[in-house]
């Protein structure tokens, strides 16, 4: 339980960024995460205390991705517990831009993540607001880097596409 | 069906994968040159630049900030002990 408790906070923040403001849905994807960890161990499937963050934020985006009924990739509860036996770590357009204040961003960004699929708002979470490495992301995402890199491209240009349009629509 | 919204921000498509790496400040040498002078030059990778280059502030504001942290109830520490301790 340790173990559990020193990665909580990390844990829950990326939950609920993944989550939006459906703070129930992010705790229960911490707490299946938590729970379905805890098994693993006390089977001896997982030993790699070292890993156990990345392993267990794996757990979680992949429930995550289960339960918000997209199943683009994870589909089976087989599926997450394979990875748990695996143990394998795991313009005018000008001024519009040049006016932008990071204040003001910071509730366009939040509404920007909203418009995002899941697995471009998870390469976000992980990479812009946890600040991971790549090579860490696509660990805990099962992907290959390049996959975090292009999703991650095309995440930020919807993003600042979303911020610049809303911009434009306040200023006509 | 959802209607498709032509985009705002919507560089030359060979630029995307330079855009993204001049953003962060890891495209330097020819390429990072070539890059600049289109930017400075293109009136669609221009304004995505500095859109882009914006958005990297919030964003780093917004992980700083780590506005959405938060811990689980004592209900769900409780019913994860729970299950834990019958394994
Ligand atoms: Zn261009």
């Amino acid at each position: 339980m340790r173990l559990a408790r020193a990665n909580e906070s990390v844990l829950v923040r990326v939950a609920r960024r993944l989550c939006g403001h459906d703070v129930d849905f992010a705790d229960d994807c911490v707490q299946e995460a938590l729970i379905l960890a805890y098994k693993a161990m006390a089977d001896g499937k997982f030993t790699d205390v070292g890993n156990f963050r990345p392993w267990v934020l794996r757990i979680m985006t992949n429930h995550f991705f289960r339960e918000s009924g997209r199943r683009n990739r994870f589909t089976t509860s087989d599926e997450i517990e394979s990875i748990i036996d695996r143990q394998s770590a795991w313009d005018s357009h000008r001024d519009i831009a040049s006016v932008v204040e990071t204040a003001a961003l910071r509730d366009e960004i939040e509404l920007a993540l909203g418009e995002l699929s899941e697995d471009q708002r998870a390469c976000v979470v992980l990479v812009d607001l946890e600040e991971m490495e790549y090579a860490d992301a696509a660990q805990v995402l099962g992907v290959p880097v390049g996959t975090v890199r292009s999703r991650l491209n095309r995440a930020r240009l919807k993003m600042a596409d979303v911020i610049t349009r809303k911009r434009l629509g306040e200023l006509i | 069906m959802k209607h498709k919204v032509r985009p705002v921000i919507n560089p030359c498509p060979w630029m995307k994968g330079l855009l993204a790496r001049l953003v962060e400040g890891t495209l330097t040498g020819p390429l990072g040159w070539y890059a600049r002078k289109h930017v400075d030059r293109c009136d669609k990778c221009g304004p995505a630049y500095k859109a882009l280059l914006a958005l990297r502030t919030g964003l780093k504001s917004l992980g700083q900030g780590k506005v959405a942290d938060g811990l689980l109830s004592e209900d769900r520490w409780k019913a994860i002990e729970n299950v834990c301790d019958h394994v």
